[in-house]
């Protein structure tokens, strides 16, 4: 290279490497040899010199050192949560359709509850015995909701008797009465601390038949249940 | 040509060992080696430290997943080059288009403390530290990166010509122009 006349654009394109001492040894002689024909570019150089004198004080290397220096852990510790085999708990598609899952059934025992329960429809009109009473099964609306959904439901609220009764006998009968109390205390208690005003003649009667379960004497609670026994469902 | 040959091997054996399953100590060496580049690289990009840490994590857990197949056709450090400025683009995009949505800007990390030499001139240099990537960032992203690439990591022409896929010449041209524009507006600030 040395001797070689160059071009302006080729020592504009050596001047950045020359200021920084990254020229060959052949190649800072030959743009040493060209400089002196263009002045404009010494100026220049120095110009540049300057300023990068001052930039070079920064310790850039130290500066980046410090700010990654928990990287390796990080990338570790993040590598290692992804091997782990309980991965699949943490992927986002799973908590998506989880949360769906749940949604879903929430959403299902809630419509059930209030729309696909049993009720119990005392007769307006009846001026005998109780023994004329009689249960209508509510209309169902949704015909594609299986009976066993229905029933499971219904067994749950605790207004359709006779699953109740079966449930009961398949578990501890501890279990059962403990269960039959805690419900009993709690619709007491609903109908002591709401104003049931605004509800329908039905869902009252019901309610304060659910009330006044709690007051009965047993002789007259057991005389009820041998009355239902002949109620015509 | 001795240090890129070492320099090559050396990459070889962290892919080779890897690959072998000697995981933790290729993972340390890699990530040790290459924190720096990736970091800087993203901060030119994304101008937040923050930002530039989470890229950095991405760029390596995604790199390690495909480390047993990378097939060296290029350098490792151009292979995470691109990795980078892959995330960071795609970062930026995501901020720009939730900037356009929400009608505010998006947020820049202004806490660029470069660590000084002395308590003394502590306020100057972290003035001009500012001042310094406030100007590297205003430059054209060609500029920018040759620049930066050339000045920082001291990488060859034909390395940086892999990277950013543009002629040895045509880097040369633009990191004659960043290098002017650079001393020109630091100038300028310096005699203010």
């Amino acid at each position: 290279m040395e001797g070689k006349q160059l071009t302006r654009k080729e020592m504009e394109e050596l001047l950045p490497d020359y200021i920084f001492k990254r020229l060959s040894k052949d190649e800072t002689e030959a743009f040493e040899q060209n400089l002196p024909n263009f002045p404009d570019l010494v100026e220049e150089i120095e110009e540049v010199r300057k300023v990068f004198w001052k930039l070079e004080q920064m310790d850039i290397d130290g500066f980046l050192e410090r700010k990654t220096r928990n990287i390796p852990v990080k990338v570790s510790n993040k590598l290692a949560r992804k091997k782990s085999p309980l991965e699949i708990l943490s992927h986002k598609g799973f908590v998506t359709a989880v949360a769906g899952l749940g949604v879903i059934i929430i959403a299902l025992s809630l419509f059930l509850s209030k729309g696909y329960r049993n009720e119990i429809k005392p007769d307006r009109n009846i001026n005998g015995s109780v023994s004329e009473m009689k249960i209508e099964r509510a209309p169902l609306i949704s015909p594609e909701i299986p009976d066993s959904v229905i029933e499971t439901s219904s067994a749950l609220y605790g207004f359709d008797f006779p699953v109740v009764d079966e449930l009961a006998y398949s578990m501890d009968n501890n279990v059962a009465e403990d269960l039959t109390e805690i419900v009993n205390e709690d619709l007491v208690k609903l109908v002591d601390q709401k104003n049931i005003s605004h509800l329908t003649f039905e869902k009252q009667t019901e309610l304060e038949l659910m009330k006044n379960l709690d007051q009965i004497d047993e002789n007259d609670f057991q005389q009820l249940i041998e009355e239902l026994k002949n109620v015509k469902i | 040509m001795i240090e890129l040959a070492i320099n090559l091997k050396t990459d070889r054996e962290i892919i080779e060992e890897y690959s072998k399953g000697n995981i933790e100590q290729a993972t340390n060496e890699f990530v040790r080696r290459y924190k720096n580049f990736i970091y800087l690289v993203a901060y030119r990009y994304v101008r937040n430290y923050d930002d530039a840490e989470d890229i950095t994590q991405e760029v390596f857990i995604d790199a390690l997943r495909k480390l047993k197949d990378f097939r060296q056709e290029s350098s490792l450090k151009t292979w995470l080059y691109r990795i980078t400025v892959n995330k960071a683009k795609n970062l930026l995009r995501r901020r720009n288009l939730i900037s356009f949505i929400s009608f505010s800007r998006p947020e820049e990390d202004n806490d660029l403390d470069f660590p000084d030499h002395t308590q003394s001139n502590k306020l100057e240099n972290k003035e001009l530290e500012e001042k310094f990537l406030e100007v590297l960032a205003s430059l054209p992203e060609k500029q920018r990166e040759v620049f930066s690439l050339r000045y920082f990591e001291d990488l060859s022409f034909n390395e940086i010509s892999e990277m950013l896929g543009t002629s040895v010449g045509g880097l040369k041209a633009n990191y004659f122009h960043a290098v002017r524009k650079i001393a020109s507006e630091m100038k300028k600030y310096l005699e203010e």
